[in-house]
């Protein structure tokens, strides 16, 4: 039965027997991309089923607009991902300032790392924003990315030296140009 | 502390530090997939890519957010059907609990003292057990602990008989949660809600006739260490 017919078929009836089918189909592939976005098992299981009691609620209460079920899906479970990734965060962060005080500002440097951050790959621009900004340790930034511990050190290493060339190239490019 | 990391310390520490202090708080759900999609306003996508910039979280965020609509591999073979269990159990336990279909039953006396007769005996018959906790285990009341028989002929069940045990812990932060009922190996269970709700699934033939203790442990994400231990004790579903 198309996924339309299922939809229809739900709202009118209320049998779970339909919504029981579009379960079969979309759960996997709900799962799969909610496991790619948090990395963690436990929570994508968590927000899987979440997406869909909030799905059945949507198509109780009428909210799902015909055309693409698995499109409007994907979406809950998108916004459903991102909240938890971002009350996550939250936590990591809730345990107050870790740094030492603030240095005085030197807006120009401060330009110059972001420009640098932005050249590197993304394993090695995460790693060094996770470690140096958000001030995380190793262990927070394996769980937080779901990586190995080998991998934290791995990018965190493979980030400084990468960020190091760009930067000392920009400086030496810097006194280049003055001279 | 290697020497990279010492001048890397020295010479971008302060940096880095001033970044932090411009970060500011994330930005919603919404405003970071609709920045990803390329569907906020001038103004306000210039603010989220500010954030983005000095953010570590938001940065990796939106680089996973790249591939959520990729085709990706099928889920693993190994550990899927348990998870799609558990997962089913929650989804279809919600939908019509058993709680909603007695809901009638309160409004009526005679049923209602029946009832609050039984809930009487159960709570006289579980205190026995709540007597005597192992030691080191603090003793949750069971009668915090329900069970729901899903037989496989009803609409949206799935297609073997199981017993979901529904219970509540008072929920800490930051913990994963396994159960183990009778002594098996723990397996991995998830909360139902932010706060400690829990509907755990088995297979019947696993809850039967007779006492079953169930196990569940809370153990810190980070550190991996045993924070929260709770056990039920509870008659099986004949
Ligand atoms: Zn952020």
């Amino acid at each position: 039965m198309p996924e339309e017919s299922l939809v229809e078929k739900f709202q009118t009836t209320g049998e779970m027997k339909y919504f029981a089918e579009l379960w079969r189909r979309y759960a996997g592939p709900a799962y799969g991309r909610l496991l790619r976005l948090l990395g963690d098992r436990a929570a994508a299981e968590d927000v899987t089923s979440d997406t869909f009691l909030r799905a059945m609620e949507g198509l109780r209460a009428g909210k799902y607009q015909r055309g693409n079920f698995a499109g409007w899906l994907f979406t809950i479970a998108r916004r459903l991902g991102l909240n938890w990734r971002l009350s996550a965060a939250e936590r990591y962060r809730g345990g107050g300032d870790r740094d030492r005080p603030a240095p005085p500002r030197d807006p120009e440097m401060r330009a110059q790392v972001e420009s640098v951050l932005n050249q590197l790959a993304d394993e090695h621009r995460i790693a060094l924003k996770l470690l140096y900004i958000e001030r995380l340790t190793f262990k927070e930034i394996a769980v937080h990315q779901g990586w190995t511990m080998k991998q934290v050190k791995t990018h965190v290493q493979n980030g400084r030296r990468m960020f190091l060339q760009v930067w000392t190239g920009r400086s030496s490019r810097t006194r280049g140009a003055g001279v | 502390m290697s020497p990279e990391e010492r001048e890397f310390e020295e010479e971008l520490g302060a940096a880095f530090r001033a970044l932090r202090e411009r970060r500011g708080p994330c930005p919603s759900a919404e405003a970071l997939s609709a920045y990803q999609a390329g569907s906020l306003e001038p103004g306000e996508a210039d603010r989220v890519r500010a954030h983005v910039a000095v953010c570590g979280l938001c940065d990796s965020l939106l680089v996973r957010l790249k591939d959520f609509d990729a085709p990706g591999p099928p889920p693993s073979p190994v550990s899927w059907p348990a998870a799609e269990r558990r997962m089913r159990a929650r989804v279809f336990a919600g939908a019509n609990p058993w709680w909603r279909r007695l809901g009638g039953l309160f409004w009526r006396p005679a049923p209602a003292y029946a009832l609050a007769g039984i809930v009487l005996l159960a709570a006289v018959a579980v205190r026995r057990i709540a007597d005597t906790p192992p030691a080191a285990l603090r003793q949750h009341p069971a009668r915090s602990i329900e069970l729901q028989v899903s037989r496989s002929g009803e609409p949206g069940a799935p297609p073997e008989d199981f017993v979901v045990l529904s219970f509540w812990i008072p929920p800490r932060p930051g913990l994963r949660y396994s159960a183990s009922l009778d002594g098996a190996p723990p397996s991995e269970i998830a909360r139902d809600d932010g706060g400690g709700n829990f509907h755990v699934p088995y297979p019947a033939a696993r809850a039967g006739k007779g006492r079953h203790r169930l196990l569940v442990a809370g153990t810190d994400r980070q550190t991996g260490k045993v924070e929260q231990q709770v056990q039920f004790e509870f008659e099986g579903a004949p």
